[in-house]
């Protein structure tokens, strides 16, 4: 291992990076399952937007410790073995002390074993001989993914619910966003006005 | 619900219609967006999935219950049940590098996507967690594998067509394509509602 | 296959053996400190729960007759004061566990939820209370008479939610019927 300095503006431009220009959900389609599925509550969103993190950030330093003894033949299995390990890790924890959220997020826990996000991640860091800056990068993925899970769930428990933080807004709201269909509408809504952000401006630019 | 009482024909139509894997429970999405730009690939991916399902859930189902239940180690199902897709993932692709080139080059790329699909880890995670008999496990494994195999068939086709349609600048790509995917999940929650369970 | 490659795919392999051998044990021990919390956790949830449907009780043993478990409840001076039945139709993703107990002459004293599909959180949780509220003083008898009759008004706005509750409850009372079959034979 060997060290890069690494000025402070580096690493919170990768930060920057990794939120906006290369949000793991929005632009690599990566990660999508537990977005779309979890999404229905704040709460719920919240919960998985913290699991995530701590997996990314505990999962990308013990692969940064483990991955010298190997050669590349066998990364691929490091890397699911790792990351299957801290979903283990988390799904007793949460069995054990908070068994409400374990409840509301089902069969989400044993599915971060395979998702798209980690992986590239790891691929991303296995190229990049900076350990701070792999680090940031991990920050970075799991801060837009929780920026895009809050605020996708918020639309949905407003729409779907009526009810933000125990205030009613609605009386009688539209169910469907509260189920499975309003996900995909609410995402596809989403997408469609980050493209529309992004053409604004590039045309401003020119 | 899905538990040992129910009939064979119930169980399997809950597993491929009612309880859809991609539209209603919505797991396996991180392939489904990336294989269905294109029908031949969607149709090789599916069958594939389905082979993987099969022998995953059935290799599962012997694992748990024969070697990690009387030792007690029922915690160590994640790692193993996700080896397990790997491994046989892994071995279908030697077999084929091996045995025929021409087949390989055909559908030996989407075997490598494959190596983390949701759906074959979900299907096992979903069947062994229910407790399923040995007999309603294959019926079960079989019934999501078909739902989904159906789900990125009836995408792809209608992706396609979409591609083709007149659609506002910035829907153009992936935001149409949520939405469709939106609207054909309202119609499986519609039938879900009227059939019950 | 020389011996060359056969030396390597050893190598190979028993690096990752010891890797995963050093994680399975650590992962060993994360189980069997955390699994007596989660079984205290569980305990005492469910005590809160029992409480609750089978109140004036003091303390509770779980029985097993045939292949049923039932809770009996048993009051300060160790008189059974009733019976407890979990009607468990859960899966990791599609959830209903209900707590039916019964006093005497089997009926019921009161319905709780234990876990529930987080679609019908969406419901307000007095309506479900009021709905469970229906249910007490009723025994087999009285539910089997329901099947058309409407007695029993359903949750508001969730329809099938209700038939889905009904039919639990209805399978809870029959699980005593058994329980009661066997235990005095």
């Amino acid at each position: 291992m060997h060290y890069q300095q690494n000025s402070f503006t580096e690493l919170f431009k990768e930060l920057y990076r990794r939120i906006f220009q290369r949000n793991p959900i929005i632009v690599l389609i990566a990660g999508l399952c537990p977005v779309l599925a979890i999404s229905t509550t704040v709460s719920n969103a919240f919960s998985m937007s913290i699991i995530v993190l701590c997996v990314l950030l505990l999962s990308d330093v013990t692969i940064r410790l483990v991955r010298q003894f190997f050669k590349i033949e066998l990364m691929y299995f490091l890397h699911v073995l790792i990351l299957s390990f801290y979903v283990t890790i988390v799904d007793l924890f949460l069995k054990g002390f908070y068994i409400e959220i374990s409840n509301n997020l089902g069969i989400f826990i044993p599915l971060i074993a395979v998702n798209c996000l980690f992986f590239e991640q790891y691929e991303n860091s296995r190229k990049q001989p900076s350990f701070l800056l792999s680090l940031f990068s991990a920050i970075g993925s799991g801060i837009g993914f929780a920026l895009i899970m809050i605020f996708v769930s918020f639309l949905r428990e407003l729409l779907g619910s009526g009810k933000v933080f125990e205030v009613t807004v609605f009386s009688k709201p539209p169910a469907i966003f509260s189920l499975a269909p309003g996900g995909f509408i609410v995402i596809g809504f989403i997408t469609a006005f980050i493209a529309y952000i992004g053409k604004r401006f590039n045309r401003d630019d020119k | 619900m899905i538990n040992n009482s129910l009939h064979p024909l119930t169980l399997f139509f809950n597993a491929f219609f009612l309880n859809n894997l991609i539209f209603i429970q919505i797991i396996g999405l991180c392939s489904f967006f990336k294989i269905t730009h294109n029908l031949k690939n969607a149709a090789h991916h599916g069958l594939i999935v389905i082979v993987n399902t099969f022998l995953a859930t059935l290799m599962a189902w012997v694992i748990f219950y024969e070697l990690l239940t009387p030792i007690n180690a029922q915690y160590m199902q994640i790692i193993v049940f996700v080896f397990l897709a790997i491994f046989i993932a892994k071995i279908e692709e030697l077999l084929l590098v091996k045995y025929s080139i021409r087949l390989y080059g055909l559908i030996g790329k989407n075997i490598s996507i494959i190596m983390v699909n949701c759906a074959v880890v979900a299907a096992v995670f979903l069947s062994i967690d229910s407790r399923l008999s040995l007999v309603n496990t294959i019926i079960y494994s079989a019934g999501v594998a078909i739902g989904y195999y159906i789900a990125i068939i009836l995408f792809a086709i209608l992706r396609e067509k979409v591609s083709i349609a007149p659609v506002p600048d910035s829907f153009k790509g992936i935001p149409i394509d949520f939405i469709l995917a939106g609207l054909i999940s309202i119609t499986f929650i519609g039938f879900k509602s009227i059939l019950g369970l | 296959m020389n011996i060359n490659e056969i030396r390597k795919v050893f190598d190979l392999a028993s690096r990752f053996a010891i890797v995963a051998a050093v994680f399975t044990a650590l992962l060993l021990v994360f189980y069997s400190v955390i699994d007596p919390v989660r079984q205290n956790n569980v305990k005492r949830i469910m005590e809160r729960k029992y409480s609750e449907v089978l109140p004036r009780s003091l303390h509770y043993e779980e029985k097993h007759i045939g292949n049923k478990t039932y809770i009996a409840g048993y009051d300060k001076n160790n008189y059974p004061t009733g019976k407890i039945v979990l009607v468990n139709t859960s899966s990791i993703n599609d959830r209903l566990d209900l707590l039916v107990s019964v006093g005497e002459e089997n009926k019921i004293t009161g319905v709780a939820v234990i876990k529930q599909n987080k679609i019908y959180d969406i419901l307000d949780r007095s309506d479900i209370d009021a709905y469970f509220r229906q249910f007490t003083g009723k025994s087999l008898y009285d539910l089997k008479l329901q099947d058309g009759g409407n007695d029993i008004k359903p949750v508001r706005g969730a329809l099938s939610l209700s038939d889905i509750y009904f039919t639990a409850i209805k399978k809870g009372l029959e699980d005593v019927e058994v329980i009661n079959a066997l235990s005095t034979k």
